[in-house]
């Protein structure tokens, strides 16, 4: 008996996500010149962009490896819409008495400061003429009233908030959402990104309409 | 399943999405002869693609003039296609008859391959089924390992969609193509990158995407603030569904089909801006979807569904009513996947137009 080759096992793909947590790469060494090249042929645009204000996002990737890879990862993530929709919270700009001022003076998305939820002291905006600003979720009021209700910690990240004065989506829903495309970051990256799919800054989808449609067909 | 948009019963009660308390027979001899249909009108929409690019009828497709080489480029390279559905009026008696194509971003993927699959296992373990997509869809990824540009490929879908109906289809397609063997990235199509400086797509990582498949319209694409970007940069950066799909996602589809074949017992008169002869006639809009839009002329019937398309004209098709079962009218989803017949989803509406409130019902076919 000869024994014939043995078959290669296929290897596994693998499945990953990124989101708006998802933190850029390294750039390798012929990007970096290439990239130097076409930047020195735009010295004049490379500098504005290099002016843009740098983002940094908390790490969190998650991997999936393709090894056995059953279907149920497309059920969880139908549940996960099913559990998120619905949730939504109105964030209010509110000064130190609790009165509900315009959102532009709580200007740094919530969502973004570190820690979990809750453990740190809420973050306060120093405004102009030193008066000290800060979001509460939830309650109720309308501009220029004393909130009625709410609290100073930030809601799970499952909950969509939603800021009172401008509507711009500050946690739980997409990065995207809100500021439009954005320019650069601090890794050297000229990548715009935005220019594809829904425009959201205004809250009203691609698809028309107030209810987002598929889509799909 | 529940996408956040309940079907709709008689007389507009709430419907399951998910509808199992029906469900529709299908002899083996019905379902090979469907398969023969739908593999015909495949390659029948072959053929029609390859005439309009010939013949460069793009204007007729309403396709922006931009576009027009990026699309007959995508043709002639054979950019690779994965999947598609069919909707098809099928009565149980004679031939199943075209209604419209959904060739670029067809969903309710996930209920005709494992819902059903499983609800057949659960409530008629020894049935059979008109189904093979899960297998197929793995097989057809696997045949593209060496087509595409990279072992890696984004999926993509928009975030605008809040249903999540189009982030489930799209994960499921994921998770086939990691079971062929890709190294599969999903995220948003908002999150995708240009990089300005050195003309390409970035992922969040500011890594170059080179596969991308998409959910997402490509008539939408060519309006993006990117479009030219993704036209331009083919076949650099791959998309799927293919371009030249939007030739066939496209209602002007039905009337170049019934011209070149006219009579073809799987098809219906059609024809673009005017509706000929025809004095019973469903007025749909060339880029349509969720049954909005559509007019139906008829002796004694005016119906009409509202939204938001249309601005690219209209085809007229003749007015073949849907068949009605106990009060609820199916149309058949026939799949595609690559080049063969792939299985079925049945969706029913308690009118005559298949909309978003349709629910989905599963089939079987009896043992004899």
């Amino acid at each position: 008996m000869t024994e014939g080759p043995v078959p290669e096992e296929p290897r596994p793909g693998s499945m990953r996500f990124q989101d708006g947590t998802t933190p850029p790469r390294e750039p390798t060494l012929a990007e970096q010149k290439a990239r130097e090249q076409a930047e020195r042929r735009r010295a004049e645009e490379a500098r504005r962009e290099a002016e843009e204000a740098a983002r940094k996002q908390r790490i969190r990737r998650r991997i999936m490896n393709g090894a056995g890879v059953t279907v149920g990862l497309a059920a969880v993530i139908g549940i996960g819409y099913l559990i998120t929709s619905g949730d939504e919270e109105t964030a209010y700009c509110t000064d130190e008495d609790g009165v509900i001022v315009d959102d532009s003076n709580c200007v740094t998305p919530v969502a973004s400061s570190s820690g979990p939820s809750g453990a740190y002291p809420y973050p306060i905006f120093i405004g102009a003429g030193g008066r000290q600003y800060h979001y509460t979720y939830g309650g109720s009021g309308t501009l220029g009233e004393r909130v009625k209700g709410g609290t100073t910690t930030l809601p799970s990240d499952k909950t969509k908030i939603k800021t009172y004065t401008s509507g711009r989506t500050i946690s739980g829903g997409r990065s995207s959402s809100g500021d439009g495309p954005s320019l650069g970051s601090s890794s050297g990256s000229t990548s715009v990104r935005g220019g594809l799919g829904a425009k959201s800054s205004s809250g009203s989808s691609k698809s028309g309409g107030s209810s987002s449609k598929s889509s799909g067909s | 399943m529940c996408f956040n948009t309940p079907g709709r019963g008689i007389g507009g009660v709430a419907r399951p999405y998910w509808d199992e308390s029906v469900h529709y027979t299908f002899s083996m001899d019905e379902v090979l002869a469907l398969e023969a249909d739908v593999e015909v009108l495949h390659s029948m929409c072959l053929e029609a693609v390859d005439h309009v690019v010939t013949a460069g009828r793009f204007r007729d497709f309403a396709i922006p003039e931009f576009a027009w080489e990026a699309v007959a480029a995508s043709w002639k390279r054979s950019d690779p296609h994965v999947y598609g559905r069919f909707d098809l009026r099928y009565d149980g008696n004679g031939p199943a008859k075209l209604l419209e194509y959904n060739a670029d971003t067809p969903t309710t993927l996930l209920e005709a391959s494992i819902l059903q699959w499983y609800w057949l296992q659960d409530t008629h373990p020894g049935d059979d089924q008109w189904n093979s997509l899960h297998e197929q869809l793995v097989e057809r990824w696997r045949a593209l390992k060496n087509r595409l540009p990279s072992g890696e490929v984004y999926f993509t879908w928009s975030a605008g969609d809040t249903t999540g109906e189009d982030h489930v289809t799209v994960s499921y397609l994921q998770e086939t193509a990691a079971e062929a063997g890709f190294d599969t990235i999903g995220l948003a199509i908002e999150d995708i990158g240009w990089d300005v400086t050195l003309d390409r797509f970035t992922d969040l990582e500011e890594a170059t995407i080179s596969t991308v498949f998409k959910l997402y319209p490509w008539e939408w694409i060519f309006n993006d603030d990117f479009g030219k970007h993704v036209l331009r940069n083919l076949p650099e950066t791959l998309w799927i569904e293919p371009l030249w799909k939007c030739i066939l996602s496209n209602k002007a589809l039905l009337a170049v089909l019934w011209e070149m074949h006219p009579g073809h017992p799987n098809l219906l008169p059609a024809f673009l801006d005017q509706p000929g002869l025809l004095t019973e006639y469903v007025r749909k809009p060339r880029l349509g979807r969720e049954g909005a839009n559509i007019s139906i002329v008829a002796p004694g019937m005016e119906h009409r569904t509202g939204g938001v398309y249309g601005e690219e004209g209209y085809v007229y098709q003749l007015f073949a009513p849907l068949p009605e079962f106990d009060g609820y009218r199916p149309v058949l989803g026939a799949w595609i996947v690559g080049d063969s017949a792939a299985g079925l989803g049945i969706r029913e509406s308690a009118g005559l137009v298949t909309d978003d409130g349709a629910a989905f019902v599963p089939h079987r076919i009896p043992q004899s």
